[in-house]
């Protein structure tokens, strides 16, 4: 077998819907303040989609975007992996309306539900396709449409989950620039966070914040620390620590356990919320878009949420 | 008991330094505004102190400063009759 050749992240790009939701709107219909939700969690506003938009219809706007910062066209991507855990219906799956949406020539699509930390696992499969021949060019897509699920009976879920898609695409390089992935999963835990349909007909999205928040806290510092020791590096060399968006005081703890300071730790959650799958690479397009990124710079992507499961790799910022 | 008090009340001085009131046994969290994210702070800073295991199920049952100094008490002594 000859050598592996490598990997690289092409190209980002995202989606978030028009319609903007602060927390004062969100509070009106509950009983904690909305200034309760922005301690808890860092988030001042969320997206919703709006009407008729849909997984599928945010995942081709974000995958767009992203084949388009990738100086691509659709017919270059011959693989479409979207991940979700919020489709409207159970088949068939929604990457291959993606590719068809996106006018790919027939890409090989499939969905992957890692929930949280969906885009992370894809970015690991998508690179290692990539890095075998299997592939050419992989658009891995995290879409999520979490309004539906959450209400205001359930404060924790109301003030945090949001809707959005952000995508990026994987090409072939002459160097390694995404690093293997450090994952695993915990599913005796699979109570923690989760969404599911309840009796009276409804999904509905719930969790246990503390106990999220102590695992979070406790746990993923190691795998951070893990996924760069798999790179060759420490984190001192990560320029930009883009964890999974599920809430700032997660963030700011995880990175200040890893010594990894504020200015170097994107933030999109304040103004997105949690878009499960869709946070990392919405984040990686806020950082992007912000002109502070140099292309070739280490960042550190870190997906963990329900499972419990958790992925996170090093990768260079494209 | 008293030593458990004492670290738990400069613990929840660092994590909520706007709170100037006392802090004792009787002492409720939320009056405190030691929130539910800082009584995890708390729990794990405590069971690095005192060597102890504190179950995820008991952190939705912490109201007062001294329902976790009980369990962070009962936890130790169980941990010294084990040894």
């Amino acid at each position: 077998m000859s050598a592996l050749r490598g990997s690289r992240i092409a190209g980002v790009g995202g989606y978030r819907p028009e319609r903007v939701v602060a927390n004062a709107e969100l509070a009106a219909m509950t009983s904690v303040s909305a200034r309760w939700m922005e301690e808890r969690t860092g988030i001042r506003q969320r997206h919703y989609a709006g009407t008729g938009e849909t997984v599928v219809s945010m995942a081709i706007a974000a995958g767009a975007a992203a084949i388009k910062a990738a100086d691509l066209v659709p017919d270059d991507v011959d693989l479409v992996v979207l991940a979700t855990s919020s489709r409207e219906q159970l088949a068939p799956a929604g990457a291959p309306q993606v590719a068809s949406g996106l006018g790919t020539r027939g890409a090989a699509a499939f969905d992957l539900n890692a929930v949280c930390a969906g885009f992370t696992f894809g970015l690991s499969m998508a690179s290692n396709a990539v890095r075998t021949g299997q592939a050419e060019n992989v658009l891995v897509v995290g879409s999520d449409k979490l309004s539906p699920m959450i209400g205001p009976e359930l404060p924790d879920t109301f003030a945090i989950f949001a809707d959005g898609a952000g995508a990026a695409v994987v090409s072939a390089a002459a160097t390694e620039d995404i690093g293997q992935a450090v994952w695993g999963s915990d599913g005796t835990r699979a109570a923690v966070i989760e969404s599911k349909l309840r009796p009276d007909g409804r999904v509905r999205a719930t969790m246990d914040g503390p106990v999220v928040y102590r695992w979070a806290t406790g746990e993923m510092p190691a795998v951070a620390k893990a996924a760069c020791a798999r790179y060759g590096v420490s984190p001192s060399d990560i320029a930009w620590f883009v964890p999974h968006q599920a809430n700032r005081r997660i963030i700011d703890t995880v990175a200040r356990t890893l010594a990894i300071p504020p200015e170097r730790v994107v933030l999109d959650i304040v103004e997105t919320g949690n878009t499960s799958s869709a946070s990392i690479p919405l984040a990686l397009t806020r950082l992007r878009d912000s002109g502070r990124s140099t292309p070739g710079e280490l960042v550190l992507l870190l997906g963990f949420g329900s499972g419990l499961s958790h992925a996170g790799m090093v990768a260079r910022m494209c | 008991m008293d030593n458990i008090l004492q670290v738990t009340t400069s613990l929840i001085r660092d994590l909520v330094p706007d709170y100037e009131g006392d802090v004792a046994l009787s002492s409720n969290f939320e009056e405190m505004g030691v929130d539910s994210l800082s009584r995890v702070d708390l729990v794990v800073a405590l069971e690095r102190e005192f060597q102890v295991t504190i179950p995820d199920s008991v952190l939705a049952e912490l109201r007062t400063v001294g329902d976790l100094a009980s369990f962070v008490d009962g936890a130790r002594a169980a941990g010294s009759a084990a040894q």
